[in-house]
């Protein structure tokens, strides 16, 4: 296992032995960051829930307020007139089913897809590519959907895709350390309550295990549970 | 969570288990051993439950998966090996072919209906991801690759391959469902060391908890975190893996061994008590009190020795030393080309291992060299006084089917005589009726040692071994290292058991692409080696320069041969350290008896001064007792009386004696209850 550089052991110790809140937490976060450049902020959520079991799968979308700090280049799969549609609404690429085959020939140079449904029977075909690079367009997080415009607009203003994981955790980015902290508080919230609601009903025991947030190069600061839970 | 509590199962009379109580937590990686019959496949089949317990309960954890990989026969659906792979997921095929279904009629649809069908196949698409059905081909294929098979082998019906190869596959379906445990019963059997390494380094990853029966004590040191022990019909765990249980075992056996001693000693001295005693009046208490010490005292039980056994080989002539030569072997079998220009030369007592992926040809170049297959091109030759012997891989085919054991040996060594036979075929553990066996009906671990024991009345001074160390159990196993160990002619062999190229192997010939590359050492150094100069086989097939380099020149030559490797690098250290032992560790307990053993020195050095104590009064005891019996019939007998004044004396000094006797005994007495109080409190 690797160690940690001193600037990352110097930020570990300002964090105290005990749960944060987020108005806590948000600015010792921005403070201690260990680097130079302008980091992300992350957030993990360690959930009672047993991802082997379909219906205890947490999954969902939320559009943060500030956005995430990050571009996304949004890949357009339409036809007629929604390709035009597309590109008007900010999409980096739009194009028709002849993206299918350039796709296949090994071609993911993007970061998210939205899909109108009638282009789905050849979109489909991709789910050996795209599936596990986590980029398949879905109906239930509206990435496959006629108004290709509003979609294209929500990633590209900060929409974030959240997934449980195998060892039950879910990760997601909630800004840049640049931002302010009421934004990044605002985001964080809006998250904190999309993972809130996406609980299964399914679900037994605890839902909310435990919460960090964490910069990219930095420490992870644990949140109150109680606290979040009431945010709902 | 599995666990089973008090099983027994018997067949006929033959009573397998009894009383087994074990529990597998989840997480667990065991190591399953025990000799050939000792129950290892049978508890795995309770486990799997493909049988029942005559008595106890095997519990499962409901909803735990389970899968169980058998040494012979795995069923696999028919269709091609891809499809073999993917059909327990038909669930998960149902979900895609739901989900295109619905994407055609999304194409079409339009409305309300579009909105439905859309809604649906985002819930279908969920199901479907979730279940790992995107990544479920690539995974496949990847196993697959791992255990040897060929993209092109994909589509081909599985029908098609052979035994072996029907194993690896059914070995593949099980490692890509990822059960909560896996239950391998010989998974190695079946593959190369290739697929070997690739698997230990796969189940090593593995989500899953494993239940492993093995005999390549490698694959156990690297995957075992503790070791369950079939003997007597019940399991006993031990923690950590193959090589530490082995060591910890014999640490357990001396400490019963030097318990039981002490318990020995102890009972003889209250048996001694108790008889000088027995018929003292003020001693009654005392005798009584130590009667039912014995009665109660815990007896340590002696753990059994490890079954083993050794042979050996004869001495053999010496041979010119330079024992073969083979140059430019070529040899084709159809379109496939397995030598391509092998060159190697063998001195004599060279120990030499050949490896390689299954199918390249080692099994090949001994038959050239043991003249049964001819070679398209090159030269083989012999050195001067080389008799060379071959023992197959396939040992059946060297034995005569409808022969007895008895007449397998006499048909090879007609001049020796049928008591000879015997006592050989009993070092081979054919004892009694066991020499009247019929070849075909021998297990396959009992035709090799057959073949051995064959081997043993005159192996010439050149053995070529094809996978000697196939079917043969542990004990066997180390039987035949020792035995090589002492044979003084040379040794050509091929093995997967990467144990038993280390015990063995002074130098290691891997194959590539039909050519050779030689490196000295054992399997280790060469892995160490070929790690550091790049993969072999690849240097081989890239570039004329390195096919050049990888061809190996004589071995007193200037150049190519690599230099003893220094092992480095990750794998090596892995392979040095193997789990449980690691370097700290073994510092830790290294250190920890030198102080359990000051302690016990000081300790016994406390004890010696009680144990002195008590000798020195026992020295006055006996000539006091002696005399005093001495008495007892001077003054029984009659002629004592006539003398006067002689009774009384004696009466006088028996009188004394016993006063005194009656203090050593008191002295006695309290000496052995200080050395008890002492040795309980300081034990």
């Amino acid at each position: 296992m690797g160690t940690h550089g001193k600037k990352y052991a110097a930020a570990r110790q300002q964090i105290e032995a005990r749960p944060y809140t987020l108005d806590e937490a948000i600015p010792l976060v921005k403070r201690i960051k260990p680097s130079k450049f302008d980091e992300t902020l992350e957030i993990a959520f360690l959930l009672g829930v047993d991802p082997k079991h379909a219906d205890q799968m947490v999954r969902g979308t939320v559009i943060l307020p500030h956005g995430t700090g990050k571009s996304k280049r949004v890949l357009a799969i339409a036809t007629g007139e929604k390709i035009a549609e597309a590109e008007k609404a900010g999409a980096d690429f739009a194009g028709g089913l002849e993206i299918v085959q350039k796709i296949q020939e090994g071609w993911t140079d993007f970061d998210a897809v939205v899909a109108t449904p009638d282009t789905m029977k050849e979109v489909g075909k991709l789910g050996k590519i795209l599936g596990p690079k986590g980029l398949m367009p879905n109906p239930k997080v509206g990435t496959v959907t006629f108004d290709v415009a509003r979609a294209i607009q929500e990633i590209k203003a900060g929409k974030v895709e959240f997934r449980v994981d195998k060892t039950s955790i879910v990760h997601s980015v909630f800004g840049k350390s640049s931002f302010d902290e009421k934004k990044l508080l605002e985001n964080a919230r809006t998250l904190v309550t999309a993972v809130l609601r996406a609980k299964p009903p399914t679900a037994k025991g605890r839902y909310l295990r435990s919460v960090h947030i964490s910069s990219t190069m930095g420490p992870g600061v644990p949140l109150d549970t109680a606290s979040l839970e009431s945010l709902v | 969570m599995i666990r089973l509590s008090n099983v027994a199962r018997n067949y006929g009379v033959h009573e397998v288990l009894r009383g087994v109580d074990w529990t597998i937590p989840p997480g667990s990686r065991v190591g399953l051993v025990g000799p050939n019959g000792a129950g290892k496949t049978t508890l795995l089949r309770l486990i799997a439950g493909l049988e029942t317990p005559d008595s106890g309960r095997v519990d499962i954890v409901r909803g735990t998966s389970l899968g169980y990989l058998p040494q012979e026969g795995a069923r696999l659906p028919e269709g091609s090996l891809l499809e073999a792979m993917l059909e327990p997921f038909r669930e998960v095929y149902a979900l895609e072919r739901e989900l295109e279904q619905l994407h055609h009629e999304m194409a079409t649809a339009n409305g309300e209906r579009l909105e439905t069908l859309t809604r649906h196949s985002g819930e279908v698409q969920h199901r479907f991801e979730a279940a790992g059905g995107f990544d479920l081909e690539i995974r496949a294929k990847i196993i697959l690759g791992g255990l040897g098979f060929a993209p092109a082998d994909h589509a081909r019906p599985l029908r098609e391959f052979s035994g072996g190869f029907r194993m690896r596959a059914a070995l593949g379906s099980l490692l890509l469902r990822r059960p909560a445990y896996l239950l391998l019963d010989e998974p190695t059997n079946h593959l190369d060391l290739d697929a070997v390494v690739w698997l230990e380094a796969f189940l090593g990853d593995a989500p899953s908890s494993l239940v492993i029966v093995s005999h390549d004590r490698t694959f156990l040191n690297r995957l075992a975190t503790s070791i369950a022990e079939v003997e007597g019909g019940k399991v006993r765990v031990w923690a950590g893996n193959y090589d530490y249980f082995r060591r910890q075992k014999e640490e357990a056996r001396e400490t019963a061994r030097k318990k039981a001693a002490q318990e020995a000693h102890r009972v003889e001295e209250i048996e001694r008590f108790i008889e000088r005693f027995r018929y003292k009046a003020t001693k009654a208490r005392q005798v009584q009190s130590r009667i039912k010490m014995l009665e109660r005292m815990e007896r340590t039980e002696l753990m059994a020795e490890d079954f083993s056994w050794n042979f050996s080989f004869p001495p053999v002539t010496r041979s010119a030393q330079r024992v073969a030569w083979l140059q430019d072997l070529r040899k084709s079998y159809g379109p496939q080309r397995v030598l391509r220009g092998a060159t190697l030369e063998i001195d004599r007592e060279d120990r030499v291992a050949l490896v390689g992926p299954n199918g390249c040809g080692k099994s090949t170049l001994l038959q050239i060299l043991a003249g049964r297959v001819k070679a398209d091109g090159g030269t083989v030759e012999l050195g001067e006084k080389v008799v060379l012997h071959y023992f197959a891989q396939h040992v059946l085919e060297t034995l005569t089917p409808g022969r007895t054991v008895l007449e397998e040996m006499q048909a090879w060594a007609p001049a020796l005589g049928t008591q000879k036979l015997r006592s050989l075929l009993g070092i081979f553990q054919f004892s009694g009726e066991d020499v009247f066996k019929r070849v075909e009906v021998l297990s396959g671990g009992e035709k090799n040692r057959l073949a051995l024991a064959r081997l043993t009345l005159d192996p010439g001074n050149f053995l070529l071994l094809d996978e000697p160390t196939n079917h043969l159990d542990l004990p066997t196993r180390e039987a035949l290292e020792e035995a090589l160990a002492g044979y003084g002619g040379t040794l050509l062999f091929v093995s997967h058991d990467r144990y038993f190229i280390n015990k063995v192997a002074t130098r290691v010939v891997a194959f590539a692409q039909g050519l050779l590359s030689s490196y000295r050492g054992g399997y280790d150094d060469f892995l160490a080696a070929a790690r550091g100069a790049g993969e072999p086989r690849r240097a081989a097939s890239e570039s004329k320069a390195a096919r050049e380099g990888s061809r190996v020149p004589p071995k007193n030559a200037p150049g190519p041969i690599p230099a003893p490797a220094v092992p480095s690098g990750p794998l090596q250290a892995r392979a040095q350290t193997p789990r449980g032992t690691s370097g700290p560790g073994l510092h830790a307990s290294r250190e920890q008896k030198r102080m359990q053993a000051e302690t016990r020195n000081r300790r016994n050095r406390g004890l010696r001064i009680f144990r002195e104590r008590i000798v020195a009064i026992e020295a006055k005891i006996v000539p006091h007792e002696s005399r005093l019996k001495e008495i007892e019939a001077a003054l029984a007998a009659s002629d004592t009386y006539k003398e006067p004044g002689l009774a009384r004396a004696l009466g006088e000094e028996k009188k004394s004696l016993e006063i005194d006797l009656a203090h050593l005994y008191d002295e006695w007495d309290e000496a052995t209850s200080d050395l008890q109080r002492e040795e309980s409190g300081s034990a």
